[in-house]
């Protein structure tokens, strides 16, 4: 486990250097979501609900989902393609390390930088919009919801895995990877609660692993979903960790097989 | 004309490349597609609790969203290279671009023309004309204005991915500026009177999203005041002096590297 931390640390000490570039990303990954407290708000307009949410649990919705982004938000994906058709994973498969567990540990070293420095500004800002946020409503929820963004990191961090590894088989995975993208912010709940579309792609975001992204670990957290619906949520959760779990396994044996080593 | 068959060939051979790599493209295909047709569907469910938007209709809010979906298309169609300028920079094979006899900032946006995102314009300009064509009093002059200001907020538009391509060339902290860019213009998508007036406020002069995709709209609305049309056309010409002048004295300082 030292080594990895190891690779974390390093990779901080990176990004340390290069601060600007850092924070460029922070903002570019926060500022997407932004402009969706402003729409709903204008919406508002002196009603007290809609669809189930008060004009505070919506502004709540996108904070919390803004938090989770930076608990969760990886970009290893080009970074795996790039050891992959470059031929920098010969390098990396001779070292008394795997490779997944690094590439994680290595993103981490990101976050550790990003992460403090977001939530300072979002506690300084909740003194400005005090009356437009909740808080939750036990230290019980409160646990349940940081189990339910542990869960999201590790599905996160699966997914881009995924993507990275299909670039043993296609090379260029670039289109790939922004779709998933898309896919995550659209059927995660990024950009709207999921309970607030249609019910065609609510349906559709069920059977999918985005939902437990954003829009699950948000519900939790302002108290939407409690009680046996948690356990269920956990279990489904879970078992998308497992089966994600298994395709990155999968992927790797036989794009090892597959790999070449070219590109030194 | 020297220009125009170098970005006729470019063209062809980025086309040929993106042929080369059918799913990637195709995922980028969907992708786009999936976000348009996810944001229509987000803005009629907006509609089943409201009946305007900021005092827009839904047709109004419409024609926001698929002006700021045109300014989007047309500009990272045109100008993908820019996305990948940073990398030929810190490679050194901008080298390469400088001793090509092609003014260099023209070959490094357009070296990548990305035709197929020309495809996704046919669905967004039906969808503009069939919602321009319900709005009352619509007359010549309201769409001579819009296209007029447009043609501006494209200028503008044009001006900051010259300005990413010039601070690439004067730091190596700033791969990400045309991605900040392209989420802050992304803001435009709605209408801009549901920001504050200061946030409007910083973003019509400071970063002019406003300018470039909510002027077009206004005028077409005929809500836009006439000293605003002066406003755009000064901020344009500002804009792009002042990135074409950056670009330069950013040249100076490029120093190859790794070539």
């Amino acid at each position: 486990m030292r080594k990895y931390l190891r690779c974390s640390l390093i990779a901080f000490q990176k990004h340390i250097v290069y601060r600007a570039r850092v924070i460029n990303w922070m903002i570019v990954d926060v500022t997407h979501i932004l402009i969706f407290p402003f729409l709903w708000i204008s919406i508002y307009a002196g009603r007290s609900d809609i669809g189930g949410f008060s004009q505070a649990d919506i502004v709540t919705y996108y904070i919390v989902s803004i938090f989770i982004g930076m608990c969760t938000n990886a970009h290893n994906s080009r970074y795996i393609q790039e050891d992959i058709i470059q031929g920098r994973l010969n390098g990396l498969l001779v070292k008394p390390i795997w490779y997944p567990p690094y590439r994680y540990m290595v993103e981490n070293g990101y976050r550790v930088m990003v992460a403090p420095l977001f939530f300072t500004i979002l506690f300084i800002s909740s003194f400005f919009i005090s009356d437009l946020i909740r808080f939750p409503a036990s230290l019980e929820t409160f646990l349940l919801f940081l189990l339910f963004v542990l869960c999201a990191h590790i599905i996160f961090a699966f997914i881009e895995l995924i993507i990275g590894f299909s670039a043993f088989f296609l090379q260029e995975i670039q289109g790939i990877s922004f779709l998933r993208s898309m896919l995550e912010k659209l059927l995660g709940g990024a950009f709207a609660p999921l309970s607030l579309l249609p019910i065609s792609v609510q349906l559709v975001a069920a059977w999918m692993p985005f939902q437990y992204l954003y829009y699950i670990p948000t519900q939790i957290y302002l108290g939407k979903i409690t009680g046996a619906d948690v356990l269920m949520h956990f279990t489904k959760a879970l078992g998308w960790i497992f089966f994600l779990g298994l395709c990155i396994t999968l992927m790797w044996k036989r794009g090892l097989r597959r790999y070449d080593g070219g590109g030194m | 004309m020297k220009h125009l068959r170098i970005w006729m060939k470019l063209t062809k051979n980025a086309f040929s490349s993106f042929l080369s790599n059918r799913l990637d493209s195709l995922s980028y295909l969907l992708g786009k597609l999936l976000r348009f047709g996810f944001f229509l569907v987000l803005i009629g469910s907006l509609f089943e609790h409201t009946p305007t938007l900021a005092g827009y209709t839904k047709a109004q809010t419409l024609i926001f969203f698929l002006t700021f979906n045109v300014v989007d298309v047309l500009t990272s169609a045109f100008f993908r290279g820019i996305y990948f300028f940073k990398g030929d920079v810190l490679r050194g094979a901008f080298d390469g671009v400088l001793t090509k006899p092609v003014n260099a900032l023209f070959y490094s946006l357009s070296r990548l023309t990305d035709l197929l995102d020309f495809i996704f314009l046919i669905p967004i300009i039906f969808l503009l004309v069939k919602n321009i064509l319900i709005l009352p009093q619509i007359d010549i002059t309201r769409i001579f204005s819009y296209l007029f200001l447009l043609f501006f907020g494209l200028i503008i538009a044009t001006s900051i991915h010259i300005f990413s391509a010039a601070i690439s060339l004067r730091t190596a902290e700033s791969d990400n500026v045309i991605w900040l860019y392209r989420e802050v213009v992304a803001l435009g998508r709605f209408p801009p009177e549901i920001l504050s007036s200061k946030l409007q406020i910083i973003f019509t002069y400071f970063l002019p999203v406003i300018v470039i995709v909510a002027f077009p709209v206004q005028a077409l609305f005929g809500t836009l005041p006439l000293w605003s049309f002066f406003v755009s056309m000064l901020l344009a010409l500002l804009f792009f002096t002042f990135s074409i002048m950056l670009w330069r004295h950013s040249l100076k300082f490029y120093s190859s590297a790794s070539s």
